[in-house]
This record gives structure tokens, sequence and C-alpha cells, in this order.
């Protein structure tokens, strides 16, 4: 763990605090978010905690701030006001970012882009080649997805002769090959018809909970909002638990 | 289409004939012929087929935004600006046919882009030609890439640091990505939305290939170095990479790269055939991985 280099005294205490208090996963407290120097207000004084484990949503409707609150937990943007805690890192912190995104948070948005002309295993191992997970242990771990989405007989197929269903299946062991402890889905069903969504949903609903992953999910559908440990809306640049 | 289409093209649309004077014609027929990766056109390209627009006028658009692209990087290389010596693996306009001959030869570029637009825009929409006529001001002239060299010159004097690196290749390299993306779009029609996001991408990437750029300079510069000491022409220009390390270059690279796939996301969630841009992040990912490969060699 990076020790705090940039912080104040008293953030230092919070988060030896917070530390403590080890099952919470994602914190965000006050948080001031603004674009074009405060013209476009996005988020004004947003406060959340999400557990370890937890699946929760960010509903609301489109442009309503669901995107740039995940971008803000995984570090990918900065906050104008307010503090946030992902998995124990500051992501305002640059050194702590960097260890944030490459070992802690994964993002997943729809569940394609998927390189057509290379095989299932070969698009799902890309996400590793980036880190230093050995080559043994990336194999075991895609072994492990492969069959927990029954796609064992599709290995070696090319992405380009797999069912759209498979696709999709594929794009999911793609997003848990690096074992990242909070993932960020953003409408990770959001292209799809009502039915695979769901079922989709369902698989990757599952597959979270064997790992005993944390999911923060922004999606503007109530149904899946409803599938979830808890859902907190997002409306008018205010976020509110339901 | 091919690259070898793009540059058959590129010679065609210039109408080049025999009256024109001897040196200023083999630096037009030179500069046209250099082997570029024409990201832009075949951007225009996709994003007017997906869209169904007239072949014709999709090529005019493409030759004319790669023109641009030309005309700047003869601007860029000049002695009084960049003084760089080499370029596509060949020798400078400049250096091969004189200072006169590349400025009268990036005038010629220009003015040919904006007849060729012009022509593509022709039987348009009022509204949306005067869209478009706009975008191409905001992202061509004192707001945008004219605006960038200029900070991009001026900084070199003083502190470079990564807000300074991103404001300049958001006015130099992102310009182009987005009238690329939007021109075909707008000739179209897309909602505020799309556009939104296509404006967000287009700075996404444009930070994105300047980062790029800047990490293969650095790896070329090291491999020089070993090698001869005395090439050293590129140290007056700032390198982000210099600048702010390798590791936070890629970390940087990696959180557009997140970013990018979030932009394109949105996009295909308002049509699917916002899907094919995936094309060029995932080569944008090749290059990215190539350039690091080599650069874990060096
Ligand atoms: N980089 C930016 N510059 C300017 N405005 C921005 C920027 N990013 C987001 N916004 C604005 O912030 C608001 C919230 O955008 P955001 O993408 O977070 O919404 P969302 O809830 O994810 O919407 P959707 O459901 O459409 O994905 C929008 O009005 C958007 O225009
Ligand atoms: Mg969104």
């Amino acid at each position: 763990m990076h020790c705090v280099m940039n912080n104040t005294e008293t953030n230092n205490q919070n988060r030896v605090l917070e530390i403590k208090n080890s099952n919470i996963a994602v914190s965000v407290y006050n948080v001031w978010k603004s674009y074009e120097s405060g013209k476009i207000k996005v988020l004004s004084d947003v406060n959340l905690q999400i557990k370890k484990g937890e699946l929760v949503a960010l509903w609301g409707v489109s442009g309503s701030g669901k995107s740039t609150l995940l971008h803000l937990i995984g570090g990918l943007d900065t906050i104008d006001n307010g503090r946030i805690t992902t998995a124990d890192l500051d992501p305002t912190n640059e050194n702590e970012r960097l260890e944030l995104r490459r070992n802690k948070v994964g993002f997943i948005f729809q569940l394609h882009n998927l390189i057509p002309d290379l095989t299932l295993g070969e698009n799902c191992l890309i996400p590793t080649l980036t880190t230093n997970i050995s080559v043994p242990e990336s194999r075991k771990r895609l072994n492990e997805l492969i069959e927990m989405t029954g796609l064992q007989d599709r290995l070696h197929h090319r992405i380009q002769d797999l069912s759209g269903g498979e696709r999709q299946r594929a794009a999911i062991c793609r997003a848990l090959i690096n074992n990242p402890m909070i993932i960020l889905a953003d409408e990770p069903t959001g292209s799809l018809d009502e039915e695979t969504g769901s079922q989709i949903f369902s698989l990757f609903k599952k597959l979270i909970d064997e790992k005993n992953i944390t999911v923060i999910m922004a999606t503007h559908e109530r149904r899946f909002a409803e599938e979830c440990d808890k859902i907190f809306k997002v409306k008018n640049g205010k976020v509110s638990q339901i | 289409m091919n690259k070898n289409n793009w540059s058959n093209l590129l010679v065609k649309y210039f109408k080049l004939n025999i009256e024109i004077e001897p040196q200023l014609f083999k630096a037009c027929y030179e500069c046209l012929n250099s082997k570029g990766g024409y990201i832009r056109a075949r951007l225009i390209n996709d994003v007017g087929q997906s869209f169904q627009i007239n072949v014709d006028i999709i090529e005019k658009i493409a030759v004319s935004i790669e023109y641009y692209h030309l005309a700047s990087l003869i601007i860029d290389d000049l002695p009084c600006m960049d003084n760089a010596n080499f370029r596509r693996g060949k020798l400078c306009i400049h250096k091969t046919y004189g200072e006169s001959t590349a400025i009268l030869l990036s005038l010629a570029l220009v003015n040919m882009a904006y007849a060729l637009i012009w022509d593509a825009m022709a039987k348009l929409e009022i509204d949306k030609r005067n869209d478009i006529r706009e975008l191409i001001q905001n992202c061509l002239g004192l707001d945008g890439m004219i605006n960038g060299q200029a900070k991009d010159l001026a900084y070199r004097q003083n502190e470079y640091s990564i807000e300074s690196f991103t404001s300049i290749a958001i006015d130099k390299t992102a310009s182009l990505i987005k009238l690329s993306l939007l021109i075909p779009a707008i000739i179209k029609g897309i909602s505020n939305y799309e556009r939104y996001h296509l404006q967000n991408l287009s700075t996404y990437w444009g930070l994105n290939y300047q980062i790029l750029d800047d990490l293969s300079d650095y790896i070329s510069d090291q491999e020089q170095t070993v090698v001869n000491t005395d090439i050293n022409n590129s140290e007056e220009r700032p390198n982000i990479v210099l600048t702010v390390g390798y590791e936070k270059s890629i970390d940087e690279m990696e959180r557009l790269k997140i970013l990018t796939e979030s932009a394109i996301a949105s996009l295909v969630k308002t049509r699917k055939r916002w899907e094919s841009l995936d094309r060029f992040q995932n080569e944008l990912n090749a290059k990215a991985a190539s350039i690091i490969q080599a650069s874990k060699v060096a």
C-alpha cells in the first residue's frame, strides 16, 4: 500500500479510520464536479458508501451523471471538491491512482469490442498483457472463466465465428480475467435486446457473486437496478439511495 | 480502401499539370505520395460509408482533410518552426526543394482543401453547411490548429507540463480528427448527444496519438544516443515522455483508452453502426503495444 504524501493531517487521520473499517470498498464524500470552468454542473455534493462484495446500481436518465461518477471513482477524471476513496486508495494522488487502475478496478462498458479475427481465448487474455500476471496463472484463470460461462468448446474459435450470445459471454470472461477487486460497469448490457440483456446480466451476477467482487453498475433500466443490492438514484446532480 | 488508393486519390484531386514550375511540381508529387497512415481519410471513409453518404462526397472530404494535414506537416517542419530534417522516413520537403517551395506547396494544399470542401458541401442544406463551416473555422483557425502551433512554439521557452501538453494536443492533433468524425456525421444528421461524445472521442484520440508519437520519438532518440551521440535534432521539441516520465505517459494512455471505450460505448447505445469505431481503437492499441514492446527492448 502506498503511503499518503500530499494529503493534509486530517485527511490522514480520516484515512486511517477508513482503512481500519476495511469492509468499505468505495466512499464518496461531498463530491462536486463540473465541466467547462464550472459552466456545466454535473454532480453537486454527492455522498455514498459501498461495502465490499456489494452489487449496486447507479440509476438515472441519460445525461444525469452516471458515467461521470464512475469515472471519478475509477480515477479517470478529477473532482472539483470533496473526497473519494476507492479500495483504500485516493484517486487524486498520482501514485495511488496508478495502483488503483492497474490492480484494483476493472472497467466494463458494453460487452462488445472483441477483436473479430482473434480467437475467443486470445481476446480474453489481452488485458493480462499489461499486468504482471504470469502466463500459467492467466491460463488458469481463463480456463476457470471459460468453464463457468460454458464456453469450453469455443476457446479456439475466432470471434467472428461465434454467436451473439457467445460473444457476450466471452466479453464477460475478458472483463473478469484480471481478477479486479472492484468492477465499474457502465451499462454493460446497453446494446443488447431485452432477453439477451437479462440472460447476460444473470450470468454476470452469478460470476461476481461467486468471486465476491464489488460492482458499481450504471444503468438507466429499472429492471436491472432492482436486481442489485442497493440502488442509488442519480438526478439533477444529486445522488440518493432508494 | 487501401493506402495506395489514398495516395492515388491525393494525386488525382490535386490536378497536377505540365505548366507547373518543375521544382514545385516535383515537391507536390513527392508530398502527395509520401506514405502516411491516412487515419483521417480512413475515419471519414468509415463514418461516411456507415452513414451511406455518396462516395464522391466522402472522397472529397477525405482528400481535403488529408491536404490540410499535409500542409500542417510541411509548415511544422520548417526551420522557423520545428526545424526538422526527416518526415515519414524521407528528407523534409524544405530540405529537398527549399523553404520557398515548401511554403508555396503548403498554400496550394490549403487552397485545394477549401475548394474540395466547398465542392462537397455544394448540395447540402444551408443549416448543415453553416454548421460545418463554423466547425472548420473553429478547428483550423485561431481557436484551433493555428493556436496549437503557436502555443507549441511558445511553450518551448517556458514550462512544459501535462496541462500544456493537453491543450496543445487538443488544438494541434485532435482538431483534424474532430473534423474527420464530425463532418460526415453532420452531413447525415446526428443528435447533440452523439456530437458531444464524438467531440470527446476526438480529444482522447488526439491526445493518445500525440503520446504515441512522443513515445516513439523518445525510444528512437534513446536508440540513437547509443549508436551516435551527434544525432539529436528533436531536442527543441517538448516531449511528454521526457516531461512526465515513461510510467506516467503509459498510465495516461491507459486512462485515455478507458475513456475512449466509454465514449464509443455511449455512441453504440445510440446507433449500432458506431461499433465500427472500435476498429480504430484496436489499431491504436496494437500500435501502442508494439511501441511499448520496443521500449522494453531499448
Ligand atoms: N468532458 C465533458 N465536458 C463537458 N460536459 C461533460 C463532459 N462529460 C460529461 N459532461 C456532461 O455531464 C453530464 C453528465 O454526463 P454523463 O455522461 O455522466 O451522463 P450519463 O448519466 O452517463 O448519461 P448516459 O445515460 O447518456 O450515458 C451531461 O450533461 C454531459 O453533457
Ligand atoms: Mg453514461
